[in-house]
């Protein structure tokens, strides 16, 4: 049967490709037919010292990979989109685990009728920033939350559009149980075009019905509550918002602010009351159906040479997801934007601030000054705290605090140097739900140097020294210990790029390997890359030996474990 | 324009103007002839772990023995698996591992599978958080047994031996592999377990010390007709201890099972569980 239903759709999407190369052939202004490739492979190496081993890959099946093939046809105007994935012996959904499918992973119909637009299939949008709606994709965290349904717009005027879905949300190669309606209406307002201001205002309204399977269990559960901890259950939830993007001049305003009710989620802070051998105790995490809200700011302001931007967000109980029995990445209805700086360098990127549903305030600055266009400064600070629901007895607890600071000077055209000093705090015990450990406390100076050698040759030079504080409890450094980072690349544009790294555990932590007598040991985790690029094509081939850490894309975040092995990836677009 | 704006939003708001019919909660309370096997998977440096073990004082004081509970630690690869930091016992299993791997790999421990069911989220036979046990427990009891199990055990303590003999008894008729599964797992251990209070001595229950049968369980038959009755006995001797700590047979508790599994489909489900303590 399923084979069945490729063979169709690739016949479909033959036909119509045919149909319009026939109307070319006879003159007629044919289709566009563009598509992009991603592939990845993996082959995996056992490495007991750094715990690279105990999944089937390691143990037994040796290879895993993933395949993204995009096709989209444009035609009579119409726009069709196919998308064939391929997991085999993937880790993506499970770090520990292997998964193996394969599938049309998308496909749509688009049409435009005046001023109605019509998509039906598999659709990617959003509302607002978000914070209610978001359907997207994510790969790396295994994330595609596409609406399998229809969404119809119609422009009310040139300015003002409105918009209304129903669908239900893609889980892998099917779609979760519980339906999904929702509607906004946005628009445009200036006072003309010698004007200086503008403001893009927008409401939106979604919904969720939970699935009669998925009532029922929670009713099951809710009802082995004490009395004091259950409460009514309804099928149905709303969450809305409003939202205004102001420009006045050189200075914006974005401002959201979204409301949910009567959705069962799971609070894994919230204590519940259970009847056990030794009389009643509390046990965390339970099922409840509080309203949550959000609200989030974002002002920023620039001119030549200067730029900040101040952004704010407050979260309550705004876990919403497709089912309340999913957890982690899988489910969510919508995206709560992050409020930390996206790093990139390897030891300034290791520890991230996971986005919090429950209880999250954070507060970022960002403010970047360049007096000529030689030099330039930048600064960057943000702080995170729950609402002082995770450790009732503690108050507001710290998350994550950021001060990020960059210095980038560039020399004519030939050579730029990047340096800068990073510090953290980072709530280990939260984001990675590890016991017992203690705020991990980095201070990471680093640098970035470029060299070019000629028109066509550079080489860069980048490294990086994580310091991290001490573990009192454990007597040691904590989780991992401190880090020294270097990595050399050369690149032969427009072809070719080499890089050579390592990563070395300086001064083991807690979490580092040991030795047979209980040692902890300074670990090399070197990498070695080459990547060829021919127009559109980019091939890469990796020797990787990497440590388990958090990888996150926008706020959301998986535990990638420790990896060793060889890594191909080939990127095309046409 | 606004009126057309203000129209279409109030438009909208048709989304929420129905009131739904709000129902009543069920008893949690199921009066079955079923008894629903929970397999927990626990570990002593996982913290949440300790929850689980309090959410299941708390389910069996609402079923009682309707509710048949064996928790296994595993040699999962993470932290949470090991034992807690200055544990006497390592009560981590190669049996219970294998159990694991029947069911699948979680995204972590505290996890656990109700009558081996595809129940889970993409039909995962390992239901996490542990907090969902409840009400997939109550839908379970509303399945009529397939067939009834009678356990007897004669237990020798001058010489450690043990007799079991089971007894099922199909209500239905029944084909496919159908197999037997038989444990003994301890209650009251004192080792230390990691909590939220951090890592204390404390009362592990339900601890599974051994599979007696094979560990994907014994094959029983596969045709079986309605009150067909089919036994299969079992001697075992208990050790007085071993690499995992002494054995208290008075603490010991026999948990049989009848499964029907389909290898080549990879899937199993338990038909009907019994348990009797050692010392009955």
């Amino acid at each position: 049967m399923k084979n069945l239903i490729y063979t169709l759709w690739a016949l479909l999407f033959l036909i119509l490709c045919y149909s319009a190369n026939a109307q070319d052939q006879q003159g007629n202004s044919g289709g566009i037919l563009s598509g992009n490739l991603e592939a990845n492979a993996n082959f995996f190496m056992r490495d007991t010292l750094i715990g690279a081993e105990g999944t089937p890959q390691y143990d037994r099946q040796l290879f895993g990979g993933e395949s993204w093939l995009n096709l989209n046809y444009s035609n009579w105007g119409f726009e069709f989109g196919l998308r064939f994935d391929v997991y085999n012996n993937s880790f993506l959904p499970n770090p520990l685990d292997s998964y193996t499918d394969e599938g049309i992973g998308r496909w749509f119909v688009k049409k435009k009728i005046h001023k109605l637009g019509i998509t039906v299939g598999y659709i990617y949008d959003q509302i607002g920033s978000g914070i209610i709606f978001r359907a997207y994709e994510e790969r790396p965290l295994f994330i595609d939350n596409a609406l399998f349904g229809l969404q119809l717009t119609y422009d009310l005027s040139p300015d003002w559009q409105i918009k209304g879905f129903t669908g239900r949300q893609k889980n892998r190669f099917d779609t979760y149980e519980s339906v999904l309606k929702g509607g906004s209406i946005e628009g445009f307002i200036s006072s003309g075009e010698s004007a200086n201001w503008s403001m893009a205002p927008g409401l939106g309204v979604v919904g969720k019905t939970l699935s009669d399977e998925a009532y029922t269990q929670l009713q099951n559960t809710v009802a082995n509550y004490l009395p004091q901890d259950t409460f009514n259950l309804q099928y149905n939830s709303y969450a809305f918002t409003l939202y205004n993007n102001l420009t006045i001049g050189n200075l914006n305003w974005y401002v959201e602010g979204a409301y949910k009710i009567g959705d069962i989620y799971f609070n894994q802070f919230a204590t519940r009351l259970t009847r056990t051998e030794g009389g009643v105790k509390e046990v965390e995490g339970k099922y409840a159906n509080n309203d949550g809200s959000v609200m989030y700011t974002s002002l920023s302001w620039a001119t030549k040479g200067f730029g900040a931007s101040v952004e704010a967000k407050q979260t309550e109980n705004f876990n919403f997801r497709a089912n309340p029995f999913v957890s982690l990445n899988q489910g969510f209805i919508n995206f709560l934007p992050p409020m930390t700086r996206i790093n990139t360098y390897r030891l300034t990127s290791r520890y991230n601030a996971a986005t919090q549903e429950i209880g999250e305030q954070s507060i970022q600055a960002d403010i970047t000054y360049a007096p000529t266009r030689k030099l330039s400064f930048n600064v960057n600070f943000s702080n995170i705290t729950d609402l002082g629901n995770v450790k009732k007895d503690q108050g507001k607890t710290l998350l994550y605090r950021e001060l990020y600071t960059e210095v980038q000077y560039k020399y004519k055209r030939k050579w730029s140097l990047i340096a800068g000093v990073q510090m953290q705090r980072y709530n280990q015990e939260i984001f990675e739900e590890k016991p017992e450990v203690p705020i991990v406390e980095t201070f990471t100076p680093y640098f970035d140097f470029l060299y070019k050698i000629d028109r066509k040759k550079a080489i860069r030079f980048e490294s990086q020294y994580m310091m991290i504080g001490d573990d009192i409890k454990a007597d040691s450094k904590q989780d991992y210990g401190s880090w020294l980072f270097g990595l050399v690349e050369f690149t032969v544009a427009p072809h070719w790029t080499f890089t050579i790294s390592d990563m070395y555990n300086i001064d083991p932590g807690k979490q580092s390997p040991s030795d047979a007598n209980g040692e902890k040991i300074d670990v090399h985790y070197p990498r070695f890359d080459i990547y060829y690029t021919n127009k559109s094509n980019r091939f890469s081939l990796s020797y990787v030996k990497q440590v388990e850490g958090v990888v996150c894309s926008g706020g959301i975040c998986r535990l990638e474990p420790a990896f060793s092995g060889v890594k191909m990836t080939v990127n095309s677009s046409f | 324009m606004f009126k057309r704006i203000l129209f279409l939003w109030a438009l909208s708001l048709s989304f929420v103007a129905c009131e739904e019919v709000i129902q009543p909660l069920p008893s949690p309370q199921v009066d079955s002839d079923r008894k629903v096997l929970l397999e927990e998977f626990s570990g002593g440096n996982c913290q949440p772990c300790a929850d689980a073990a309090d959410e299941i004082s708390n389910l069996l004081g609402i079923h009682g023995e309707n509710l048949i509970v064996v928790t296994m630690h595993t040699y999962l690869p993470a932290p949470q698996a090991s034992p807690a930091p200055g544990a006497t016992y390592d009560f981590r299993t190669n049996e219970g591992t294998e159990i694991l791997n029947i069911l699948g790999v979680p995204f972590g421990i505290p996890t656990g599978g109700v009558n081996r069911r595809p129940l889970g989220i993409n039909d995962s036979r390992l239901i996490s958080p542990f907090s969902a046990w409840a009400g997939i427990i109550s839908d379970e009891l509303n399945r009529p047994p397939l067939v009834d199990i009678g356990v007897e055990a004669t237990y020798n303590s001058t010489d450690r031996s043990l007799d079991i003999n089971v007894n099922v008894l199909p209500n239905a008729d029944l084909n496919g592999d159908i197999r037997l599964t038989v444990m003994i797992a301890e209650n009251d251990i004192t080792d230390k377990q990691l909590t939220d209070d951090g890592v204390i001595d404390f009362k592990h229950k339900h601890v599974l010390r051994d599979v007696i049968s094979a560990v994907v369980g014994d094959n029983l038959a596969t045709s079986l007709s309605t009150n067909d009755l089919l036994s299969k006995t079992y001697n075992y001797t208990i050790p007085s201890s071993d690499e995992r700590g002494p054995w208290v047979a008075e603490n010991c508790e026999i948990i049989a099972f009848v499964t029907l599994v389909d290898d080549a489909a990879g899937e199993q489900e338990v038909l009907q569980a019994a348990q009797i303590k050692l010392s009955e």
